[in-house]
């Protein structure tokens, strides 16, 4: 059968094109990891470089990229939930929600590298927090908040609006019902764009560049004013501006092992907890 | 002269048998109407006329049944080719998103045929044995989705039989359509027997009874009772279908 | 009428942070950017072909870096818009459900793995692959970093194309297969056009994270600056000379401005790229009626 014959290969070549990601992962994966673990020990996550970032560990990176993350989730996090709720719980459909709606959308189409300007152009500029974890972290949070809304935005609609009914059925107010029953069923799915969203936060480079990353610094930062090392910027730097590239990119392979392993973390908890939550859901 | 003889049919979701040993055989250019109670396996048994079950995950399949004395579960048989001839229209209206013209213009197409007139004459033809034609003559490049819940029905009837089918299968076609809609497709029908063999799903019984020369009652995936329609709505032979058509179980 | 909670008196605020957020980013970019054809040519900037912002006096003709921005993202969606829609086909409509289990994970690592490491890889493997493979004098081309975007723009294109192919109703397919049609003529003829919006918008924000992409493209592209000579030549799009120089240039000078002019440019393009998107979405949704 002429027709069957056809729809088998051409189904084959659609297979294989779809396992060409899967090719491309596990080949970059395994060509990063295989050299990566060669130089990861404990030593390497715990010193401080050495030796113009030849020798000794990447500890201050991951610190300045826990810091920053950390400044952009208390930034991002409250806001955007906030944000979210209001959108999907306190506004009806009209042409102003839909103008927010849209905004949100076209937030997250804004090129990483315009969030690094404005972070450099108010952050660093104009308010004079100056080259800093507080300028880089609120850069991130401004870069990740609509992630956080849309996710919140998109929990909060999932949950039936039976449930709500019930809830003022036996008197609740709307905060009360929003507090009590919305957002705890809801908090799966705001859960994973909020795990999304750190993994996020801790890969982009563009936006730290000029509002908080250094290349080297041999002490570690004492307060959010401080300017830091950050695992992104230290990859990029070491394959950039480094001059021993023999010692320096087996520590790029390391430095890229650890960011690989962290954004990957967030990712399988993110897409366990939404497996997770499907399954338990009742209704 | 028969026009499809089923043999001991049995099939099975999982180990869950849903049709057990079913034979009956269908007379040519005549009306066939299935009836039961929900869940008795009518519409499955009607899929499996037209080989539709093979998408399913998980079915099994039995037995024989022959179309003009060849067995379409005989893997030498072109499940494209048989499905040409064994025509379906389903319970909601399904057309495809496209225009009028293109939703019958398009078996015409995947079964070969290129000629841009012939194509135009069978859209018309189909049309005007769908009792569709007065309708929407003026509009066929407007989307199918503009017209009414029973002129769609109508439309999935004209893109059936513009393949030119041997068989119509009808799975509970007027379910979703309204008193007078369903009036006009019973029409339809009636008229269509002149022409084609056509197997109707129905869950109404007074349908049944309007339409059909021949039924038969299934009661959890058994054939109960297999007559001319008259002899099963004034004397039917076993208690079950008498109770089922009374109105004692649904 | 009980009363309101302290803390829904405050919602609407941070209901509207985002449209702050936008037009706070677009007002500060503008402005610094406009400040530059205070005292250079806007024409000159456009149309310019040397990008030479250090030299006395400075040329900042952004055309070569345009140029490279469109050729890069265009070679990504080259690549990655038969792989994603593949992808999304596959995963959609031919694998069974373990491997879609197993599939659709890989292509949400795909794209979580930051741009840096993609740069990363880019230098280390990609480069060097590509340099051999096309017997090219230097593996650090336009091409390269579009192979690289194209990677990175698909788990975008798959997995929303994949919605879009999973929505269309199974009713059509069934009525499809009735009338004799096979699977491929199925997907072809009635899944895929009745999927084209959602392919649509799957495309358009690929193609928008494409031409935003930073990291990768400055670490692979090559970093040439003149008007790129073919796709196998290096080049430097808008992102990466924005993230390349910035560093260096006092805060408040000509140079300084010029790079959030370049900025304009960039957010322009999204802009332009998302309404013709826009444009062909709501055409296609309209004729699927």
């Amino acid at each position: 059968m002429e027709k069957t014959k056809k729809q088998e290969i051409i189904f084959a070549v659609i297979k294989i094109l779809a396992y060409l990601s899967v090719v491309f992962l596990a080949t970059l994966l395994g060509y990063i990891f295989f050299r990566g673990f060669k130089v990861i020990n404990i030593r390497f996550l715990t010193d401080v470089p050495r030796n113009g970032i030849t020798e000794g560990g990447i500890f201050p990176a991951i610190l300045g990229t826990f810091y920053l993350v950390l400044v952009s989730f208390i930034f991002a996090v409250p806001i955007g939930i906030l944000a979210g709720v209001y959108i999907a719980e306190y506004t009806e459909e009209n042409r102003f929600t839909q103008f927010i709606r849209v905004s949100v959308n076209i937030l997250s189409g804004v090129p990483s590298i315009v969030f690094g300007l404005f972070g450099l152009a108010i952050f660093v500029n104009k308010m004079h927090f100056g080259v800093s974890i507080l300028s880089g972290g609120l850069t991130l949070g401004i870069l990740i908040l609509p992630t956080v809304i849309q996710a919140t935005i998109e929990a909060l609609r999932s949950v039936p609006y039976s449930f709500r009914e019930a809830s003022f059925g036996i008197g609740a107010t709307k905060w009360q019902t929003v507090k009590n029953i919305v957002l705890p069923t809801g908090i799966s799915g705001i859960l994973t764009g909020i795990i999304l969203s750190i993994g996020r936060a801790a890969g982009e480079t563009a936006p730290i560049l000029f509002t908080a990353a250094t290349f080297y610094t041999g002490r570690l930062p004492k307060s959010i004013f401080d300017e830091v090392m950050a695992l992104p910027y230290l990859i990029y730097g070491l394959m950039t501006t480094g001059t021993f590239p023999d010692k320096q990119i087996p520590i790029a392979y390391g430095a890229s092992t650890i960011l690989l392993l962290l954004v990957f973390t967030m990712s399988i908890i993110a897409i366990i907890i939404r497996l997770k939550s499907r399954r338990n859901r009742k209704w | 002269m028969v026009k499809i003889e089923v043999k001991d049919l049995k099939l099975w979701f999982g180990n869950k048998k849903i049709l057990k040993e079913i034979s009956m055989s269908i007379p040519e250019k005549s009306v066939l109407a299935i009836i039961g109670p929900s869940g008795c396996g009518k519409s499955t048994f009607l899929r499996s006329l037209n080989r539709m079950n093979d998408f399913i995950k998980g079915v099994k399949i039995e037995g024989k049944v022959y179309l003009d004395g060849k067995n379409i579960y005989s893997p030498d048989v072109n499940v494209f080719e048989l499905r040409k001839k064994v025509g379906m229209v389903f319970q909601k209206p399904n057309p495809f998103p496209k225009t009028i013209y293109e939703n019958i213009a398009y078996g015409l197409k995947i079964h070969g045929i290129k000629d841009k007139k012939m194509i135009q004459e069978t859209v018309e033809k189909s049309l005007r044995d769908a009792n569709l034609w007065n309708e929407v003559k003026d509009k066929l490049f407007d989307n199918a989705f503009s017209l009414s819940g029973g002129q769609q029905q109508r439309l999935c009837i004209a893109r059936a039989i513009a393949i030119k089918p041997e068989v119509i299968l009808m799975d509970e076609p007027t379910s979703a359509l309204d008193p007078i809609a369903t009036k006009r497709f019973e029409n339809l029908v009636e008229e269509l027997k002149k022409d084609y063999t056509i197997v109707i799903v129905t869950h109404n019984i007074q349908q049944a009874a309007r339409v059909s020369q021949y039924t038969a009652f299934l009661y959890v995936g058994e054939l109960i009772e297999f007559n001319r329609t008259e002899k099963i709505f004034t004397a039917p032979e076993d208690k079950r279908t008498e109770d089922y058509i009374t109105g004692k179980f649904s | 009428m009980k009363k309101r909670a302290v803390i829904e008196y405050f919602l609407p605020i941070f209901g509207y942070i985002a449209v702050v957020a936008l037009f706070a980013i677009v007002i500060t970019i503008f402005t610094e950017g406009v400040t530059t054809f205070k005292s250079y040519s806007l024409w000159k900037f456009l149309t310019g072909t040397a990008w030479r912002p250090t030299e006395e006096p400075a040329k900042l003709g952004s055309l070569p870096l345009l140029v490279s921005t469109c050729i890069v993202s265009i070679v990504a969606m080259i690549i990655a818009i038969p792989l994603g829609l593949a992808t999304a086909i596959y995963i959609g409509k031919l694998a069974n459900d373990k491997v879609k289990d197993i599939l659709k994970p890989i292509v949400e690592l795909l794209a979580s793995i930051p741009s840096v490491v993609y740069g990363f890889f880019g230098i280390v493997f990609i480069a060097p692959l590509v340099q051999k493979v096309l017997h090219l004098p230097i593996g650090q081309t336009g091409f390269t970093a579009g192979l690289i975007l194209a990677f990175m723009s698909l788990p975008t294109i798959a997995s929303i194309s994949e919605d879009a192919i999973t929505a269309v109703p199974a009713s059509f397919e069934w009525a499809s297969f009735a009338l004799g049609a096979s699977k491929l003529e199925t997907l072809i003829h009635i899944v895929i056009p009745a999927a084209t919006p959602g392919i649509i918008t799957a495309v358009s924000l690929g193609f928008g994270r494409a031409i935003g992409e930073t990291m990768a493209v400055l670490m692979v592209g090559g970093g040439a600056l003149g008007m790129p000579h073919s796709i196998f030549s290096p080049m430097r799009p808008i992102t990466a000379t924005i993230a390349a120089e910035m560093g260096e240039t006092p805060v408040g000078g000509l140079h300084y401005h010029a790079l959030f002019a370049l900025a304009c440019e960039l957010l322009l393009l999204v802009t332009i790229f998302n309404v013709v998107a826009e444009y062909f979405h709501q055409k296609f949704t309209r004729m699927r009626g």
